[in-house]
């Protein structure tokens, strides 16, 4: 075991992860995704949105190799990184995943089996998949030190608040926080293509 | 009243000069903490300049530190750089003496 204090090399593998998050196309990605979910929520009645993210996720390999790579480089992080955030990684789909199920199932539960909710549980139930969607975006928010997805998480809650108090569709919700998510991602694009021109 | 004699460690005698350098310490501790790093991450995490950068490579690679793989991905070159074993002992062993000679000094 090294002697040494390793504070200072954690910090510059810590700024070197953080560098390739920095493009903000993962925000526009998950904006994007969380947009469409709502959008389908609200026009067809459907929750059938939800398999959209998982369609963006080759878009955005693609779009760092294009747009990133030529400008900050290629990384390969140790095997320790990779496996830590492999798990993380997991754990946040599978969380996703029984998130999506949660919100469903009490959003049917809500409005389907009327005689045994309450109005004010039903309204409840329609600001809840916007609500769950946030623990997730606090995970990303703490597992990448990326503080803006506090930001979006509590845009998030907020969008859900009118939904139940107006007893509008769950997709309202979703509508804000992608909207706000994808235009973080493009001002976070911008700026990272005027910081990193290519050949400089 | 005669100057009073520093006693320098000895430990800062056989320092790796090759590690030592400053620019050459920010390049190797970088690739300390990846597994391996191309050229243009480098330079932005480092801000040197493309040449600097190679010069020092070049020197480090010809002690045997880091090992360099060149490829076109598509028409762009890619230089790939990865710190050997021998690499890595040589900056564990670097960083112990240093943290050793320096905690050995009064305060």
């Amino acid at each position: 075991m090294n002697r040494v204090s390793t504070s200072g090399l954690e910090q510059i593998e810590k700024q070197a992860y953080q560098t390739i998050w920095e493009d903000g196309l993962i925000d526009i990605f998950v904006g994007l995704s969380v947009f469409l979910i709502g959008v389908f929520w609200v026009s067809q009645g459907s929750v059938y949105g939800s398999v959209i993210a998982p369609i963006f996720v080759p878009f955005w390999v693609v779009a760092r190799k294009r747009i990133s790579e030529p400008r900050v480089g290629v990384v390969n992080f140790s095997a320790e990184r990779i496996n830590k955030e492999n798990k993380k990684l997991l754990g946040l789909v599978l969380l996703g995943v029984l998130t999506l199920v949660i919100g469903v199932a009490w959003y049917f539960f809500g409005s389907h089996i009327s005689s045994l909710a309450t109005p004010q549980h039903t309204n409840l139930v329609a600001g809840l998949p916007a609500a769950l969607l946030a623990i997730p975006s606090v995970i990303v928010a703490l597992t990448f030190s990326a503080k803006r997805f506090f930001v979006y998480a509590a845009v998030m809650l907020m969008a859900a608040v009118p939904v139940i108090v107006f007893d509008l569709n769950p997709g309202w919700a979703f509508i804000p926080g992608g909207v706000w998510c994808m235009a973080v991602g493009g001002g976070l694009l911008m700026r990272f293509v005027r910081k990193h021109p290519i050949g400089r | 009243m005669g100057v009073k004699a520093i006693n320098i460690p000895l430990e800062f005698a056989v320092l790796d000069r090759l590690i030592h350098d400053p620019t050459r310490l920010t390049l190797i501790s970088l690739l300390f903490v990846v597994e391996s790093a191309d050229f243009v991450f480098l330079k932005t995490q480092t801000n040197l300049t493309a040449g600097n950068i190679s010069s020092h490579m070049t020197k480090l690679e010809n002690a045997g530190y880091v090992m360099v793989k060149k490829r076109f991905v598509g028409k762009r070159p890619q230089t790939m750089f990865r710190l050997t074993a021998k690499g890595r002992r040589a900056f564990d062993k670097y960083r112990n003496i240093l943290s050793d000679a320096l905690s050995g000094l009064p305060e």
